[in-house]
């Protein structure tokens, strides 16, 4: 018989309205945390900031929550050289010393490139992502002239009817270009520049399906992220 | 290799490792490996305040390292045998069995099957007698282990107590022994001689033609008869590099243990019983804990531990330094098991915090004889004063745990229960309305080792339902949800928490025909555990329904958990004569605890433990 018995209470002053400065992270996600999901994401960076001890802003009422923001969410099992964050602080701060406090506190996995002061009147930066580019290393033993029939055949399909998680989708119109090439040591690579607005975000995975290529036969690593302009 | 599969189950991120806090040595650069297992998944597992001090002990060390071990979840294991994946750690992905020393931790019975499995799964051989020196030592340690008896085939060395020392203790003799060339059989002896050690090969049970114990036979003379349980004259100083996992869990938390052991004397309970005597941690160094845990974890919620928080005896002057101290970090403070008074009340309140999630009780008995038999007394007007309190205060929801099953219990005191649920419920809708609501779990009593209900036999199925269907009938109103434990679980515990050496045969049959996850609620595996007892030939009823009489002797009675016997059977008599044992701060009852910790320890050099009374000189 196993049970919890326990009462709780948070610790919570008011605090009266302050000064809020943003700051975009841009990182990378690598190998070590690429089995961590967007939500759980959310809660590694939030530990992150306490552990640097550093005036994170939180929301008002209940349950307040700490102001972070992730870009664009990475399907699990795939690495990422070009994620953004966007933090709200009560301080400014100095950024060198803002990116020491945090590569300190940073768990394994994620590396941090740089990071810059943004105006909190910008749209929320899932807003301003359009699409992303990913790249694919395929197993070698692929038939790269076989390949590239099924890629022409993909683009010039009117539409792609796939089924997932039960629901049915065009997935055509999510594919802006794919390329096949090859890396230094002459495997084939395959580039992906795929649709990534709210509702409408393809899938590198789901693309590779349809070329008959099994997912769990490659490494997908996102490389760009594709903004609009303000 | 790893990857192509892990695409293929679900949360991955159970089996990788490589979260914040996690210690890295290097595989050469140590003597000695010590893998440390929870024989359930990650998301339960992780949070194991026992498993989390070990870690940190023996990875303090320069000549060793302890990684962590968890049993995969069905969908991970289906693909480690297919792809003939052996069990690994986290921190190495080293296969278990390249480990010197594994380490199961055994808090309760329900964890026997997977613990099997978890060897299995490693590629050890499951039976201690099969392993060679090239296969690591098995040890356990946990609450379970005071009955060491139904897992003794399958392990070579329990630990019965407290681990902080002797888990260093034993990884010693095992250095001295690995290069010595000496076969396993000297380790184990020297094993033997460790205080809190107990090694299940060297004792041999002798049974009657009536199935009990005629008596427990000792291999060679120079053996303990008696094994003496580990404890820590002082606690040490709490861990508080806690792992921060990069996936969800549960218990998602920093725990600090601010008491050990408990004066209360509840009849059913286990812990209260076995972890005496009580030991303090000073108001500073909790305080200090937590400031460095929440340093080191970034962790939102800290729960601070111990059995009963109410009688910790500094708790007020440790709640006002906390609230002071970590005011405005939007940090989350759990109190567990809160005494029924508003006493209570005041101490959630004085965290100055705003109402969080619920505010739950025990009360565990709804009739006045009901709380005599199980010594817990207190009023059914205290607690209905205590949760309109509660409710008027602005908490909106209150948790209330009860027993059924408990020795002596009739129909009128199981209706008892929903009775005075619906008193609380009343009080709840006049404070605040709809608003207000109640949820009551209602567990079965199963008796356990070394309590004064040892004697007792467990409820049958048909009297469980009975009772539980009771309790659906009358449990009814707006605002109460009411649940209940599946009689079968209860009777699984029951088997297995009174076993003697033979259940190991049935464990093992069990699990050979597919029981595992025996914890979980959706397993229901008893059909398995009825056939293994059938092909053991045993009666199970035996072990559940029995009662026992006074000088029988037990399959754990050659576990000495520092109370002696004697003292159980006066208290099983007091219970059925309704009669209350007061708290042993008021006064002294001669559990045996004081004389038992001081043939161990030098009572001079150790102050901080102490039974209240003891410290004015009176008796122990």
């Amino acid at each position: 018989m196993r049970r919890q018995e326990i009462g709780s209470a948070r610790l919570t002053k008011k605090v009266q309205k302050v000064n809020m400065v943003r700051y975009r992270i841009a990182y990378q996600k690598n190998e070590a945390i690429k089995y961590t999901s967007n939500l759980d994401l959310y809660r590694v960076w939030e530990r992150t900031l306490r552990r640097a001890g550093l005036p994170v802003v939180y929301s008002q009422g209940f349950h307040p929550q700490p102001k972070i923001n992730l870009a664009c969410p990475l399907p699990l099992g795939m690495t990422s050289k070009v994620e953004l964050v966007d933090i709200w602080l009560h301080e400014t701060q100095n950024i060198d010393h803002l990116k020491q406090l945090l590569d300190h506190s940073i768990p394994p996995g994620i590396d941090i490139d740089t990071i810059e002061e943004i105006s909190p009147e910008e749209p929320p930066i899932q807003t301003m992502i359009i699409s992303s580019v990913y790249c694919v290393e395929l197993s070698t033993g692929i038939n790269t002239d076989d390949l590239k029939d099924k890629i022409s055949t993909v683009l010039s399909s009117p539409q792609l009817i796939r089924i997932r998680r039960n629901k049915t989708y065009d997935l055509r119109p999510l594919i802006i270009e794919i390329s096949i090439s090859e890396n230094d040591m002459h495997q084939p690579i395959l580039q992906m520049h795929l649709t990534a607005t709210e509702g409408k975000t393809g899938r590198p995975d789901e693309v590779l399906l349809e070329l008959g290529i099994d997912p769990s036969d490659t490494l997908i690593s996102r490389t760009r992220l594709i903004m609009r302009g303000i | 290799m790893l990857d192509r599969i892990l695409l293929k189950v679900e949360k991955p991120g159970r089996y990788v490792g490589g979260e914040y806090n996690q210690v890295n040595k290097d595989w050469g650069s140590v003597s000695t490996h010590i893998a440390l297992a929870f024989p359930d998944i990650y998301d339960i597992g992780l949070s194991n305040l026992g498993l989390a001090i070990l870690y940190d002990i023996i990875n303090k060390q320069s000549d060793m390292l302890a990684e962590r071990v968890y049993h995969p979840w069905k969908d991970m294991e289906e693909q480690m045998r297919t792809g003939d994946i052996p069990l690994y750690a986290l921190e190495s992905k080293q296969p278990v069995r390249n480990f010197d020393i594994l380490g199961l931790s055994l808090p309760y019975e329900t964890l026997y099957t997977n613990a099997l499995n978890l060897l299995d799964l490693a590629g050890i051989p499951i039976s201690a007698s099969e392993r060679t020196i090239n296969d690591p030592l098995v040890i356990a340690g946990g609450h379970a282990c005071f009955n060491p008896e139904p897992m003794s085939p399958f392990i070579d060395a329990f630990v019965i107590g407290e681990g902080e020392e002797v888990i260093l203790e034993i990884a010693k003799v095992y250095q001295e022994w690995k290069f010595s060339g000496f076969p396993k059989i000297k380790l184990l002896k020297k094993l033997s001689t460790i205080w809190g050690v107990y090694i299940p090969s060297f004792y041999h049970p002798v049974y009657r033609s009536d199935g009990t114990l005629e008596s427990h036979q000792t291999s060679s003379p120079d053996l303990p008869s008696v094994i003496q349980k580990r404890i820590v004259p002082v606690l040490p100083p709490p861990p508080t590099n806690f792992l921060v996992p990069s996936i969800n869990i549960v218990h998602n938390r920093v725990t600090v243990e601010i008491m050990r052991g408990c004066t209360r004397g509840c009849r059913f309970c286990h812990a209260g019983m076995v972890n005496r005597p009580i030991r303090e941690r000073p108001v500073d160094e909790i305080v200090e804990a937590i400031d460095k845990a929440i340093a080191s974890t970034g962790y939102e919620e800290v729960g601070l531990l111990s059995l009963s928080s109410s009688d910790y005896r500094h708790i007020v002057e440790l709640i006002n330094e906390v609230s002071e101290k970590f005011v405005n970090k939007k940090l989350t403070i759990a109190l567990p098991s809160l005494r029924i008074e508003s006493f209570s009340l005041d101490l959630l309140e004085s965290l100055k915090g705003s109402r969080q999630g619920g505010f739950t009780l025990a009360p565990e008995a709804a009739t006045e004889k009901m709380r005599n038999t199980i010594n817990k007394p207190i009023s059914s007007e205290q607690l209905l004063a205590v949760t309109r309190e509660i409710y008027e205060r602005g908490w909106q929801t209150i948790k209330l745990y009860f027993m059924i099953g408990l020795p002596g219990e009739t129909n009128e005191d199981v209706l008892a229960i929903s009775n005075l649920c619906k008193q609380v419920m009343r009080i709840g809708h006049q404070v605040m309305g709809r608003r207000a609501s109640l949820n009551v779990s209602v567990g079965t009593f199963v008796p356990k080792p070394h309590t004064p209900f040892q004697w007792e036999p467990v409820n049958t199925p048909e009297q469980i339902q009975e009772k539980q269907e009771l309790l659906r009938k009358t449990m009814k109103g707006p605002g109460i949800k009411f649940n209940w434990t599946d009689p079968k679980e209860t009777i699984l515990e029951a088997l297995l928490s009174r076993g003697d050496r033979r259940l190991g045969e049935v464990i093992f049959t069990a699990w050979k025909n597919g029981a595992k996850f025996d914890a979980w609620h959706e397993s229901d595996h008893s059909d398995i555990w009825f056939q293994a007892f059938k092909e053991c030939k045993l009666d199970p009823d035996f072990y559940t329904y029995r009662v026992r009489c006074e000088d029988e002797i037990f399959p754990w009675d050659m576990i000495d958990p520092g109370i002696s016997k004697k003292f159980l059977w006066h208290e099983y008599q007091n219970s059925q004569k309704e009669l209350i044992t007061s708290d042993c701060r008021q006064s002294c009852h001669a559990c045996g605890i004081i004389p038992s910790v001081t043939r161990q320890v030098n009572y001079e050099k150790t102050r901080d433990w102490f039974c209240p009374v003891n410290e004015k000189g009176t008796k122990g």
